[in-house]
């Protein structure tokens, strides 16, 4: 597997191989988010779960968040291009969130859970003696945050682009401004 | 032997000055412009052929070439709008 695959695996794969990949993809995400707590409320982005939430609630919340991106950009690349599948349009969405697993697992490693700790407990008690380790590692842990929520956009950036045949700059502003929006919007529901 | 169809020193398409019946050494001269399919690159010529070759279904080209399916339609639509400049 070379570079070119790893960044946009829909170049390569028939979309049967990638929608199976995508499927066990999001039911990861869910179940380990569920398993600490949390759940989708975005394209790379998780909450809290409320405890009053039932399980079915939160299945379909986060079915919804899948819906409402895979309808936009379906439609977007319906207008970009008349010959654009809805499955290749639903793989880079699916495919693309696996990246969340990594964020999470990253967040539960002690060491970073009690450096966050240590911060929040300086920011409550207003005192400026912040402990330099702990903001070296949150540092650390934000640089590599971005970088694997980074690696997941470039995943579903290809993956539409693949999809689509998307070229013109035009075209590729708009998916960025759309991507962002959504992502906004969602969050705040 | 390849076709030469770009001119090395301007980058125009060629066009075709002279040919020669291989039997009986006949020369015609003239000024012909190359036909559409000939004016395309070799992987271009490969692809058409390709396709022809395998019934017309992308899929199975995409099969043959161990790419995805949008990939290839891709290559497709991309050769479509060359042809489609080619001939205005």
């Amino acid at each position: 597997m070379n570079w070119k695959t790893i960044f946009n695996p829909f170049l390569k794969f028939d979309e049967k191989t990638l929608l199976i990949a995508g499927l066990v993809s999001i039911t990861a995400v869910f179940s380990f988010g569920y398993s600490v707590g949390l759940q989708t409320d975005s394209l790379f982005h998780f909450r809290s779960i409320d405890s009053e939430d039932s399980l079915l609630k939160i299945i379909l919340s986060t079915l919804v968040v899948y819906a409402i991106s895979i309808v936009i950009f379906f439609v977007y690349g319906k207008i970009i291009n008349k010959r654009t599948r809805l499955i290749d349009v639903v793989n880079p969405i699916f495919i693309s969130q696996f990246i969340v697993i990594l964020l999470l697992l990253i967040s539960e490693i002690p060491l970073i859970k009690n450096a966050q700790k240590q911060i929040m407990a300086s920011v409550e008690n207003q005192s400026y003696e912040i402990d330099t380790i702990s903001v070296v590692i949150i540092t650390i842990y934000s640089f590599v945050s971005l970088a694997i929520t980074a690696y997941g956009i470039a995943i579903l950036f290809n993956g539409f682009r693949t999809a689509t045949n998307m070229k013109d700059w035009r075209h590729i502003v708009i998916f960025a401004v759309l991507l962002l929006t959504t992502m906004l919007t969602m969050q705040l529901l | 032997m390849k076709l030469p169809i770009i001119c090395p020193s301007c980058d125009h398409t060629l066009n075709v000055s002279q040919m020669k019946c291989p039997d009986c050494g006949t020369n015609v001269n003239g000024d012909y412009e190359l036909p559409v399919f000939l004016k395309l690159n070799r992987d271009e010529q490969d692809f058409i052929l390709n396709f022809f070759l395998s019934s017309g279904s992308i899929k199975e080209m995409a099969k043959q070439a161990e790419l995805s399916y949008p990939t290839m339609r891709n290559k497709m639509d991309d050769l479509m709008k060359k042809i489609d400049q080619l001939k205005k």
